[in-house]
């Protein structure tokens, strides 16, 4: 019913937005993939496509939305027969209204704005390594999506510096396929322009059964001078806390991002996790946690992107190897094709 | 034991990227400034490339190809994400779709 609806509404969304302003060509936009990976001997593939879209009406509002859509096919242990189970997974759809550049109001189901990796990272064809961080649902809680309202926007901004912040409620809903928790929570950043460096922290309050608070840092640098980029986030939870921190360096050095080696791309990253309180159903792992992991991107021509990696989890209960490899494809087309 | 040893080379791993690719650019400076000097564009176009290179590179990689027909729909989605003001907006659609 919430999908028919939806697919409703989404259409009269595009025609209407067509009708308006001929400049204003509605995109899809978004990745597809193949994405394979190896966890103590047990192997799980998953083909991916997570379409995007995003249609302009007039000068202010916009509706923008992701689906996730992915067949995952997997073992239960090394060895054993494989299953196949399809998750089509409605990420966000927001209508946003953009009052001035430091107020866009935005309603409908959105990424939990906590710290950085869900709503930048997230994308299988956008994050530097397959695996999330152990931490991601420090703040995303429950499940990384929301429904309700944000409102985001710029506070300042000079050539030296721009401060930004994101807030949020979230209703509970239970209805299949718009599952959300129920919660509040907001962020705010600093970005130095001239280094490309930011920094910000996050807060969650969540409001169900138990109120529990999460707080967050995040960092990320991007030097102009090297082509390195490094980030890092620190989640802390009632239930535990821990940190991961990313370092990806692209060989652009060596004749340019589009020579042999300059499409390379090398990829560490290290993290810990420490479980405070024992909780079920909060996503996180049962024990302390430890896990390297380091890898290689290759960007080939027309936006396909290979990548490789292998990464050590050491646990109380058990070390693991995992690997992972995968291929992803990044498209964008407008909705309408002739026009100028 | 092993753990803290293994997480212990996974950050020196990561410290040494920076060095390395910090040597790699101290060993450069002159390609640098080319680069930099290259751009002759002016104006509003000069800042909205100016926008282009420090606020649209925070999340992903720039996209190889943005044809002017998608431009202005691109930009509507990512201005919020990418801090911009009117100002910068309006710029960087004069430097993607001139
Ligand atoms: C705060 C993070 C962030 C910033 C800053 C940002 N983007 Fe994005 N961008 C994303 C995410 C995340 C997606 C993937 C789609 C989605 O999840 O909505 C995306 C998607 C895109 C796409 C669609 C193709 C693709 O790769 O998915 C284009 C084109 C794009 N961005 C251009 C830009 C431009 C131009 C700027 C600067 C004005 C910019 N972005 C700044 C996060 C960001």
């Amino acid at each position: 019913m919430a999908w028919r609806l939806m697919r409703i509404a989404l259409l009269a969304l595009v025609c209407q937005a067509g009708a308006h302003a001929q400049s204003d060509v509605p995109i899809l936009s978004g990745g597809a993939g193949f994405l394979g990976s190896t966890r103590g001997g047990t192997n799980l593939f998953q083909p991916v496509v997570a379409p995007v879209l995003a249609v302009p009406i007039g000068d202010r509002w916009l509706f923008e939305s992701r689906a996730d859509l992915r067949e995952v096919i997997s073992q239960r242990a090394p060895g054993s027969a494989y299953s196949t189970r399809f998750f089509p997974t409605l990420e966000y759809a927001q209508l946003d209204y953009n009052a001035a550049s430091w107020l866009t109001i935005s309603v409908g189901r959105f990424l939990i704005p906590f710290n950085m990796y869900n709503d930048r990272f997230s994308a299988i064809w956008i994050r530097n390594l397959a695996d999330a961080p152990i931490i991601l649902p420090i703040g995303t809680y429950t499940n990384g999506y929301g429904d309700g309202a944000m409102l985001r926007g710029s506070l300042v901004s000079t050539k030296t510096y721009q401060l930004y912040y994101t807030a949020y409620f979230s209703s509970l809903s239970t209805i299949d396929k718009l599952e959300s928790g129920r919660s509040a929570g907001a962020r705010a950043g600093v970005f130095f322009p001239k280094i490309r460096l930011e920094l910000g922290s996050s807060y969650q309050r969540l409001l169900q059964n138990q109120q529990m608070d999460s707080y967050g840092a995040y960092l990320s640098w991007l030097p102009y001078s090297v082509p390195v980029a490094i980030r890092g986030e620190y989640a802390h939870s009632p239930h535990g806390h821990g940190y991961w921190l990313e370092t990806a360096y692209r060989f652009s050095r060596f004749g340019g991002q589009d020579s042999l080696l300059g499409r390379l791309q090398a990829v560490g990253r290290v993290q810990q996790f420490f479980r405070l309180r024992p909780g079920t159903g909060d996503f996180l792992p049962q024990t302390d946690m430890q896990r390297v992991d380091f890898g290689w991107n290759y960007f080939l021509p027309h936006e396909v992107r290979l990548n490789a990696s292998y990464g050590r989890q050491f646990a109380p209960t058990g070390n693991v190897n995992v690997w992972d490899f995968g291929v992803t494809y990044r498209f964008l087309f407008p909705l309408y094709p002739g026009g100028k | 034991m092993m753990k803290t040893l293994l997480a212990f080379a996974g950050l020196s791993a990561c410290l040494c990227f920076c060095l390395f690719a910090a040597a790699q650019s101290r060993s450069r400076p002159a390609q640098r400034k080319a680069a930099s000097s290259s751009s002759h564009v002016t104006g509003e176009a000069g800042r909205g490339e100016e926008v282009f290179r420090t606020n649209c590179s925070r999340c992903h990689n720039a996209p190889q190809e943005l044809s002017p027909r998608v431009v202005r729909a691109v930009v509507r989605q990512m201005r919020v994400r990418a801090i911009l003001t009117e100002k910068d907006e309006q710029a960087l659609l004069k430097f993607l779709a001139p």
